[in-house]
């Protein structure tokens, strides 16, 4: 009943998935379908033991304790598992190009970058960057934003061959309310899901996808070492545990 | 409680490091940073000689800085006096410097046009912000150096010995001096965790050992004006 018509999901079962999977559900913006890449390898992005906590979310609750799996049966997603856990890959590829929506969400293993096989399959793909585009381009952005001016970000965009460069969907800055240290599985997967549901909301209500062109190329930033993210995240807890 | 600094234990021009998702150790990872970068200047310092002009300017006055209690990472008065580069008197005579290539899209050698680059930035050229850039991101995404880029023949081998990776940290460190740029900032640590990884390997010539010692104080100096900066203090 919540399903929005025309609209998918591929998704792999990382902690941002769980986390996209119940915000939707909470807000009544389930995808028509889902598509599940698998590996049996642990992949970046995946919760490991220890991480699967629960926290409260702004829809009310987050379980990363949830797989992608139960999170789809529950909300009734009709959904199917494909052999690969490859996006660009030729399994991959075909199951997209077959299914029935136009618009795909994509929220698969982190680290990939979608290639022009998948890109050019007909289907378009709507992701949620974890960072304020066109300023934050790249990897782990949340932490050089929150370094150079105290606030995160996310930014719903399609996507095109050139990295975080999509028209922008809907997009947001976030001052964190508590420290950095969950960012990877609570806070990042968090602010996605929130700017994500901002995306379905409006399509939903206008029936069209309100992109605009980003404005201005921003810069590209790479995965971030170890002692600035230290840096972040001791700034963090100073600032929110003084 | 103690923290480790694994960053540099691997051979990292053999075994380029990802960085991707890394544990959080607590503020005592500072500590460890401070103290695998202490090892790394007095592996490559004392054997260093040739240091001149603005680079030699530049480590001067990083180094007066460095032994402050106030510092996150500092470095101890002891240790800094032991260090050749303490004194940073002008050195030998400099090697003659070929001018940069037209721009980064044509074919070019890698060695000389680092040098050139390393020039160009001392002298505050405003062209040195183009290859600055070229080179932070060749790097960032392939975690090395390559002999030559833009040839026709396709990607080149990486470099394998030291000289590129000093040339490249000390020209970064010198083009973020005194600005908050933390995108080249990250460049400047991920390659001295290279140059530290190998410093009881490789045994470069002096004015590379030199220059690799440069960027390590260069780079000290930067991180520690960073988390002053965001108010991490000792």
């Amino acid at each position: 009943m919540n399903a929005l018509p025309d609209v998918g999901m591929i998704l792999a079962d990382t902690s941002r998935s769980r986390v996209y999977l119940q915000a939707m559900a909470a807000s009544g913006l389930n995808p028509a379908e889902a598509l599940v890449l698998t590996d049996p390898a642990r992949r970046p992005g995946q919760v490991e033991p220890g991480q699967a906590v629960r926290f409260a979310a702004p829809w009310g609750e987050a379980d990363l304790s949830r797989d992608a799996a139960s999170c789809l049966a529950a909300a009734g997603i009709p959904h199917r598992f494909l052999p690969t856990g490859d996006i660009n890959g030729p399994a991959a590829v075909s199951a997209l190009a077959a299914g029935s929506c136009r618009v795909y969400i994509y929220s698969g293993f982190g680290g990939v970058i979608l290639r022009p096989p998948v890109l050019s399959c007909g289907k378009r793909f709507l992701h949620v960057h974890g960072g304020y585009l066109p300023d934050y381009k790249g990897s782990t952005t949340n932490y050089y934003s929150y370094l150079a001016e105290g606030t995160c970000g996310a930014s719903a965009i399609f996507m095109t061959a050139h990295i975080d460069s999509g028209p922008i969907v809907a997009r947001r800055r976030f001052v964190p309310q508590e420290s950095l240290l969950g960012m990877d599985h609570v806070l990042d997967p968090c602010y996605r899901a929130l700017v994500l549901c901002e995306a379905l909301t409006a399509y939903r209500r206008l029936g069209v996808w309100p992109e605009t062109a980003p404005s201005g190329e921003g810069l590209v930033y790479y995965v971030m070492h170890p002692l600035l993210r230290h840096a972040a995240i001791c700034k963090s807890l100073g600032e929110t545990h003084a | 409680m103690n923290a480790d600094y694994p960053y540099t234990a691997e051979d990292r021009l053999r075994h380029p490091h990802g960085y991707m998702f890394t544990p959080f150790e607590g503020p005592a990872f500072f500590a460890a940073y401070g103290g695998d970068r202490r090892r790394t200047l007095a592996a490559y310092a004392p054997r260093g000689a040739g240091l001149s002009g603005a680079v030699a300017r530049a480590v001067a006055t990083a180094v007066a800085g460095l032994s402050d209690p106030g510092l996150v990472c500092p470095v101890p008065r002891e240790e800094i006096d032991a260090l050749p580069l303490a004194a940073a008197a002008p050195g030998m005579a400099a090697q003659a410097v070929p001018p940069l290539p037209a721009d980064t899209a044509v074919p070019f050698e890698t060695l000389p046009t680092l040098r050139a680059m390393l020039e160009a930035t001392a002298a505050g050229a405003a062209e040195a912000e183009l290859w600055i850039e070229f080179f932070v991101r060749r790097f960032e995404i392939s975690k090395c150096l390559r002999l030559r880029y833009n040839h026709p023949e396709g990607l080149a081998a990486p470099h394998a010995d030291l000289a590129p990776y000093a040339l490249f940290a000390v020209a970064l460190a010198l083009s973020c001096q005194g600005k908050d740029d933390f995108r080249r900032l990250n460049a400047l640590l991920k390659c001295g965790d290279l140059i530290g990884s190998v410093r009881g390997r490789e045994n470069p010539e002096p004015h590379t050992a030199a220059l690799c010692a440069a960027a390590v104080v260069l780079e000290l100096a930067a991180v520690n004006r960073m988390l002053g900066q965001q108010g991490i203090v000792p």
